[in-house]
């Protein structure tokens, strides 16, 4: 019997009746062999570490923080990583400007549209929010002020004009 | 110049044109307006356009047609660092699916207690491969449609999301190794009236579809970022059941009488899905993989196995920052046992409807931060991926489709 049999589709609910003989048992595993040639292939490539100049990782006033490695300024500024010991970290970004491009360059590895998209896909399919963007880095030194557990990247110059007000954060 | 190339011309042009005229005009950035909301709120609105050269794909393409279309609005608050709440409404057209129908894609209380564990209660996107979660916004990726070997339309809103509960967050694998993490989620399907899988139940003409019974359902996916920058490899599994309730129509295939009730019963509902992804500057390598079963009993009369298999690679360029292009080869098999079409060939049928290979060409314009362009060229080898009900005329094994889409976002 024809379960459907004017169905161009078989990837359906009521496809054809079919029983392929190396389908005993639904669900099971099957390793594609073209992973095994992608996986070895990532394997080869090797990782080109980038040296950052001119901006400062800051934090707010009463924040503790270990000194970070670049792995953990990546994780944190991509929402993987949101707690360093017993301290809750929140991360406050440039929309745009040079400081912001090279630190995303040096430290995150992504442009300032790739950055964007990736926190889009976050908070499209539900896993997260956008960090709060600041168009200048008057407003991104006034948000870290007033806000415990905020960092941010400003300009060594901007860093150094607000001495009293923010904190560095040391990256190994 | 044939018909079908003279439209695709046409259309070209004329997004062009638009799309220029609207690069002037929207801002780039949030809306001011939103900006002082107690919550953050994001959308996107997307208008398609599809074009084929013989045959319909899920719409009436062959005159083409601007029945391909995408809305959605979230809502999302941070009611403490650790604690949020997001929603987010979605309404789509594509042919006869969807009708605009506004349905909630997402909703969720995420308690992220921990790196290393966040619990998500509520309407959640299921994480089956690489775009699964965001294949509702269009801006989101360089293709306008993804590779239906893995992303199959006819199940876009069905396996979008599970109505329960997750588990989620980052494995200690040491910095060495590169960081995993993991979802883990049981809970329901969730189906809307105008889904896809109400056309795919009833494109047969043997029955016509009164609901859906949802059995609950379970997934577990992990996620490796390789200690290579811009690598990462995921896997992801999902077991479910999914039961029909349905009336047989007076012109079944099957001698059932009219309008008795009958269950379809897809059981299991399970797959593969094996993902991997290189960025490299201004390069993107993706390639997937996946298998499914689709084990269904029909009111106990007969039963039908199915395993597909597709996959798919693509390579992708960003250059002058803004723009991306992209190509893609994708196949697909109803049965990765009978990839020839043999047994089509037995049922006195084109062989074709066995296979799908595809190669797409794609281009990507973010005009703005608020504005995405596309137009993107199909070129087609088989017919598994059609409906019959999109396609009364005999099918074509060699095709092609033209899309543009205009999406703004914010």
């Amino acid at each position: 019997m024809k379960l459907n049999n004017t169905h161009t589709s078989g990837s359906s609910l009521t496809a054809p009746e079919r029983v392929p003989p190396s389908h005993a048992r639904p669900c099971t595993l099957v390793w594609p062999r073209s992973a095994s040639v992608i996986l070895l292939l990532f394997c080869w490539l090797a990782s080109s570490p980038l040296e950052a100049n001119d901006v400062v990782l800051v934090r707010h006033k009463t924040t503790t923080l270990p000194v970070l490695d670049k792995q953990d300024v990546k994780d944190l500024f991509l929402g993987k990583k949101t707690l360093f010991a017993e301290t809750l970290v929140s991360v406050a970004t440039l929309k745009d400007g040079d400081i912001h491009k090279q630190f995303l360059r040096d430290y995150v590895g992504k442009t300032v549209v790739q950055y964007r998209n990736y926190w889009r896909i976050q908070l499209f399919s539900g896993k997260g929010m956008m960090p709060p963007v600041f168009k200048n880095e008057t407003d991104l030194v006034a948000f870290i002020r007033r806000t415990p557990g905020a960092i941010g990247v400003v300009s060594t110059t901007t860093f150094d004009e607000h001495k009293n007000d923010i904190a560095e954060v040391k990256v190994r | 110049m044939t018909t079908y190339i003279r439209r695709v011309l046409i259309v070209a042009t004329s997004l062009l044109v638009v799309g220029s005229g609207m690069s002037l005009s929207v801002t780039a950035g949030p809306l001011t307006s939103l900006e002082n909301l107690p919550f953050d709120i994001h959308g996107f609105l997307s208008l398609g356009y599809l074009d084929s050269s013989k045959n319909n794909y899920f719409a009436g393409t062959k005159d083409g047609t601007g029945d391909f279309r995408e809305f959605g609005l979230n809502a999302s608050k941070s009611f403490t660092p650790k604690l949020r709440v997001g929603a987010q409404i979605v309404a789509r057209t594509l042919g006869d699916v969807g009708d605009d129908e506004v349905v909630l894609d997402w909703a969720v209380m995420d308690y992220h207690w921990h790196d290393n564990l966040g619990i998500r209660i509520g309407k959640i996107k299921m994480p089956l491969g690489l775009h699964n979660q965001t294949r509702d916004v269009d801006a989101l990726r360089t293709s306008i449609l993804l590779p239906q070997s893995i992303y199959p339309e006819q199940l876009r809103d069905t396996l979008s999301a599970l109505v329960g509960v997750g588990l989620y967050g980052e494995l200690p694998i040491g910095e060495a190794f590169g960081s995993l993490s993991y979802e883990v989620q049981a809970g329901r399907f969730d189906i809307p009236d105008e889904s896809g899988v109400v056309k795919l139940v009833e494109s047969g003409g043997n029955f016509t579809t009164e609901g859906f019974d949802e059995e609950t359902s379970y997934l577990a996916a992990l996620q490796w970022q390789l200690p290579v920058e811009g690598a990462r490899i995921a896997y992801a599994y999902f077991e479910g059941q999914l039961l029909a309730d349905t009336i047989a129509t007076a012109e079944n295939s099957y001698g059932i009488p009219a309008m008795t009730p009958v269950t379809l019963d897809a059981d299991p509902l399970c797959g593969h899905w094996w993902s991997a992804e290189y960025e490299l500057s201004d390069w993107l390598f993706t390639s997937e993989f996946n298998i499914q079963d689709r084990d269904t009993d029909v009111g106990g009369l007969t039963s039908t196995k199915a395993r597909l298999e597709g996959w798919y690679a693509g390579a992708e360029h960003r250059f002058f920052d803004r723009y991306v292009g992209g190509v893609t080869y994708s196949e697909y098999y109803n049965d990765r046992n009978d990839k020839s079409g043999q047994r089509y060939i037995s049922e006195g049928t084109p062989a074709h409807r066995a296979w799908q290979k595809e190669w797409v060409f794609s281009l990507k314009a973010e005009v703005t931060d608020n504005l995405i362009l596309k137009i993107e060229e199909h070129i087609i080898d088989g017919t598994a991926s059609l409906f019959a009900s999109d396609n009364t005329a005999p099918t074509a094994q060699n095709w092609n489709m033209f899309a543009v889409k205009a999406t703004l976002i914010f």
